[in-house]
């Protein structure tokens, strides 16, 4: 973090989205029912609750994607083809490889410094069957989880503050079991999200803050419908409401698409 | 164990983990150092070499519960750091731990009473003996985030620290057996220093079905302390064992 990064102005426990410039973490629980298991035929949400993790810019994500950098620029060869022959019950398979060239050794090393280098913003999203005691046991519970890797940007400034673009990778598991529907019968319901996620998050005060937020599902367009299993885009509109910088509440609505009915939910959390 | 009694602690945690985080602005840090005699110690850096003894006592189930002793030793080594700060000025580091040990077999306590039988009636085959775990070496490997999230200056300076991450634990199981498993690792750590010379330092721990607290005492980097292990305490249906460390050590 650069020193203009931790110039801080005014009282210290309100810094609003300045803090989107260094690094730190979030962790909150929520409480509340998706919007991403509509199915037709259903006239209620599933209850949703579970705890949320976010590490902005931290050290965890660098070194995980650091690793992957370096397990991919790994080896000195490169593969320039293969050829299989059979003979009766036997398959041979050749592969040409050439040692790397001077130039690939150093991309590879660039790769895995730029890997190292990178600010990134992780978030994983857990749902779960109770919290602190609380909720365990509803059968058509929302279960599975959310995960987000991206990085992100300071947009135009707001009141002296920044808006930040935010835009990654999410891929999103959620199921119920034994949901009822209108008709009287039950069944499995299943969301799957493989995609793009970008968000924009705009300063009102150091206060409050909201978000707009979707999750393309590009997995959903390139895929075939299956009965009660979603391949929505989930659009999300929520805010920040911070009761200091260290404690805030995150409700938020979301609307998938091709399904019915709004989640809505409400999230408590901390920051360090 | 009833709800309320699981449920205790953790509400308890989570609100002096709150309120520790609510009460402190985002910047309040800027000026704040270690105790000089900490640093390289139980400070910014740490490195702690020790020799713990242990006695356990636990009830195992099967053919009838039975109660068992036993006693191990082990050497420690711990290291670790905070190297960089973030937004919110809570200090970010890294924390490795590794031990070796040797474990005695099992003593055991009385059988389990002969099931009740009527005269004339066939007598029972005993019940099947327990596979006593094999004595023998065993080792446990620890690494963490760490996030140093308040510390404080005025009359007792302190910290508290946060960490997360996992092990792995390899040797005799406690069910019979050798074996290793992983697990994921959740910690607080409380840390005083009453003096320059003086650190006090509680952890408590928690992996999944087991939890630890330890207290460790340093006088100039010579330490003392004890470690208390909790395992399965919450499930009947399962071994449980309690353990007790004592642990002599330096750090540096």
């Amino acid at each position: 973090m650069t020193d203009s990064e931790t110039e801080t102005s005014g009282t210290p426990w309100f810094t609003g989205t300045r803090r989107r410039l260094g690094q730190y973490y979030e962790i909150g629980a929520f409480i509340g029912n998706t919007g991403s298991l509509g199915v037709s035929g259903r006239s209620s949400q599933s209850p949703q609750m579970g705890v949320r993790f976010m590490e902005h810019h931290g050290l965890i994500t660098k070194f995980t994607v650091g690793l992957l950098a370096a397990m991919a620029a790994s080896g000195d060869r490169v593969e320039t083809g293969r050829t299989v022959q059979r003979t009766g019950d036997y398959e041979v398979t050749t592969v040409y490889s050439r040692r790397k060239t001077d130039g690939e050794r150093e991309a590879d090393r660039e790769m895995v410094a730029g890997a190292l280098s990178g600010e990134y913003v992780t978030e994983f999203v857990l749902y779960t069957d109770g919290l602190f005691g609380a909720g365990a046991g509803k059968a058509d519970r929302v279960r599975g989880g959310d995960f987000y890797l991206g990085g992100n940007f300071a947009g135009p400034f707001v009141l002296d503050l920044p808006s930040i673009f935010d835009i990654g990778l999410v891929y999103s598991f959620n199921h119920a079991s034994d949901v009822l529907f209108d008709d009287g019968h039950r069944a499995n319901v299943e969301f799957v999200n493989f995609g793009l996620m970008v968000r924009y998050q705009v300063p009102i005060t150091t206060l409050v803050e909201l978000l707009a937020q979707i999750d393309l599902n590009v997995y959903g367009l390139l895929s075939s419908k299956k009965e009660n299993t979603v391949h929505g885009t989930p659009l999300r509109l929520g805010a920040y409401l911070n009761l200091t910088d260290r404690v805030y509440l995150r409700p938020m609505l979301t609307y998938t698409t091709g399904t019915s009915g709004l989640g809505k939910l409400v999230e408590a959390g901390i920051r360090f | 164990m009833t709800k309320t009694m699981r449920t205790l602690p953790s509400l308890t945690l989570a609100a002096l983990f709150g309120a520790s985080i609510c009460l402190a602005p985002a910047r309040a840090h800027a000026d704040d150092e270690l105790p000089e005699k900490e640093r390289g110690m139980y400070g910014e850096h740490l490195a702690l070499v020790d020799i713990t003894g242990m006695t356990a006592s636990g009830t195992r189930r099967g053919a009838g519960d039975v109660d068992y002793t036993r006693k191990a030793g082990l050497a420690e080594f711990r290291i670790g750091g905070f190297f960089e700060e973030d937004y919110f000025k809570t200090l970010i580091g890294l924390e490795l731990q590794v031990a070796l040990g040797y474990q005695a077999s099992n003593a055991y306590g009385a059988a389990p009473p002969p099931a009740m039988t009527m005269p004339g009636e066939p007598t029972p085959a005993p019940s099947a003996p327990y596979v006593d775990p094999t004595s023998g070496f065993y080792m446990r490997g620890d690494v963490a985030f760490t996030y140093g999230l308040v510390r404080w200056r005025s009359i007792l300076p302190g910290r508290v620290v946060l960490g997360a991450g996992g092990g792995f634990e390899a040797g005799p199981r406690l069910r019979g057996g050798e074996g290793g498993q992983g697990y994921a690792l959740l910690f607080g750590r409380l840390q005083l220093w009453p003096s320059d010379l003086l650190g006090l330092h509680l952890t408590a721990a928690t992996t999944v079905g087991s939890y630890r607290l330890e207290a460790l005492g340093s006088i100039d980097g010579w330490t003392l302390g004890a470690r208390a292990r909790f395992i399965n305490p919450a499930r009947d249906d399962l071994t449980q064992e309690r353990q007790l460390e004592a642990i002599v050590g330096l750090m540096f």
